[in-house]
């Protein structure tokens, strides 16, 4: 990481200018935005719903409480804490890109999760939130796409009641040298091909392939987290150290 | 790779939510009687499991999780315990013992019961359903455990036995108590009654002596 030179970023394996992947970014999750759902549920073999759903039982969530959702896309987490947090709480699905914004709410609407939830169109790296806004602040399969990682932790930190707490979903590093030969074979040779196949996308996934290997492992994240200010940071390995689950907490 | 990483706990709350809002929305009779329970949750802490189970219902069905949510009603025993529990008497004195323990209000929990006497479920065919036949297997005989423990509420918490346990742990006076209460009650009952007639004997004394002054 320190090699890499401050103008310029990656976009999965390619090193591109920091000022396009953001536009690169938009470019896959507007491609991929209606069939996102199915495809996650393909991939993952489903698993990424027990992930989800490990995210929401290590949230400490209580009936009330203000919660974003961060880069949320298509609301999974949302429609969970929604239910949750209650009338008297409130949830914000914030995400970079209209067309996962649109598809999630459309899909939240239809599932009959309305009243205590907004829709709000950020960028993790700057969020348009008050100081301490936030009990919960969820990240899930969303901080590889952003282009300064430390700049949206910062962010995030900023927006967290003090005693509130981030958690990071996402692909990390396998623990076994065995299983990282097996997913590195999966996600670059069968991956892609469903991406093809299904959603007509076979660069969409090869990106998503790359940018799951260029995302940094669970110590270098739970590190990052600990200099944006967070404490008592710590970190689940979820099947295997294909996905972690972050946790820090704001004083 | 332990075993948590699988998620298990997580596969059980999945199922157990995708099968119980099945059959919620087969009857339309017991979703009008979740409305009095919506924003309400019951959580089981069963010794065994080691993580609790948390039942919350909203205006869409139930959401079931594997962690605690609210202190609505929180229900602390074991398994042994719930066998016991067929007995409706044994439900104060497992309180008093300490094998189990009520957080909240018991009738969240009766309500919660009355709903999953209710609810119609083939369970061992909608867990082969979901997670094939030997796991249902497994999986039925913990749900069926947890069943019972909901369904001690539906036998024990009568109405009655609510207002009980509410007073439970201020008032709740047994027999043998009551009999030294009594017998307290009837020794002072004696002594104002022996303080009476000391006063008596006194004031006559008194009266005697200042009759005497005149
Ligand atoms: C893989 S999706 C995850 C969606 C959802 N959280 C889930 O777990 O299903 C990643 C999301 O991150 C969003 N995203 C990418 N860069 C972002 C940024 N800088 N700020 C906010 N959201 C961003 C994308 O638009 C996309 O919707």
């Amino acid at each position: 990481m320190s090699t890499e030179q401050k103008d310029t970023t990656h976009f999965g394996f390619k090193t591109v200018k920091s000022a396009e992947k953001a536009t690169m970014v938009a470019g896959v999750f507007h491609s991929v935005a209606k069939q996102y759902d199915v495809m996650n549920d393909l991939m993952s073999f489903g698993v990424h719903r027990l992930w989800k759903r490990f995210t929401i039982d290590a949230s400490g969530v209580r009936p009330g409480n203000s919660i974003l959702d961060l880069a949320g896309g298509t609301g999974d987490l949302t429609a969970k804490f929604s239910k949750l947090t209650g009338s008297n709480g409130k949830v914000i699905l914030a995400d970079i890109n209209s067309s996962m914004l649109n598809v999630g709410r459309d899909k939240l609407r239809d599932l009959g999760i309305v009243g205590n939830v907004d829709y709000v169109q950020a960028n993790a790296e700057a969020l348009p939130f008050d100081d301490n806004t936030f009990d919960i602040v969820t990240i899930a399969f969303g901080l590889r796409n952003v282009t300064d990682k430390d700049k949206a932790l910062r962010s995030i930190f900023r927006v967290l009641k003090p005693g509130g707490r981030l958690l990071v979903l996402e692909f990390s590093k396998p623990e076994h040298d065995l299983l990282n030969k097996a997913y590195d074979f999966y996600s670059f040779n069968i991956l892609p091909k469903i991406g093809e196949f299904v959603a007509k996308d076979g660069d969409s996934y090869q990106y998503l392939a790359e940018s799951i290997r260029m995302h940094p492992d669970q110590e270098t994240l739970k590190t990052m987290m600990a200099t944006a200010g967070f404490e008592q940071t710590s970190y689940h390995n979820l099947t295997g150290g294909i996905v972690a689950l972050h946790k820090g907490y704001k004083f | 790779m332990n075993i948590e990483q699988l998620l298990p706990k997580q596969a059980l709350t999945a199922t157990l939510e995708i099968i119980i809002n099945k059959g919620l929305s087969l009857d339309d009779n017991l979703r009008v009687q979740t409305n009095k329970l919506n924003g309400k949750s019951l959580t089981l802490v069963l010794a065994e499991l080691g993580f609790p189970i948390t039942f919350h219902i909203d205006a869409n069905g139930i959401t079931v999780l594997a962690s605690c949510l609210a202190d609505d009603c929180v229900i602390k025993t074991n398994l042994a315990t719930l066998a016991k529990l067929k007995q409706a008497s044994l439900l104060t004195s497992l309180i008093r013992s300490g094998e189990l323990d009520i957080i909240g209000d018991p009738k969240i929990a009766q309500q919660f019961s009355s709903l999953a006497e209710q609810l119609n479920i083939d369970w061992e065919q909608q867990l082969a359903l979901h997670i094939g036949d030997i796991g249902a297997y497994k999986v039925n005989k913990l749900g069926k455990q947890l069943l019972s423990k909901l369904s001690f509420a539906k036998q024990q918490i009568s109405q009655d036995a609510i207002e009980y346990l509410l007073h439970e742990k201020q008032l709740l006076v047994d027999a043998s108590q009551l009999q030294i209460f009594n017998q307290g009650v009837s020794d002072v009952e004696q002594q104002v009654q022996q303080l009476e007639q000391r006063l008596q004997q006194l004031s006559q004394h008194l009266v005697g002596n200042s009759d005497s002054k005149h």
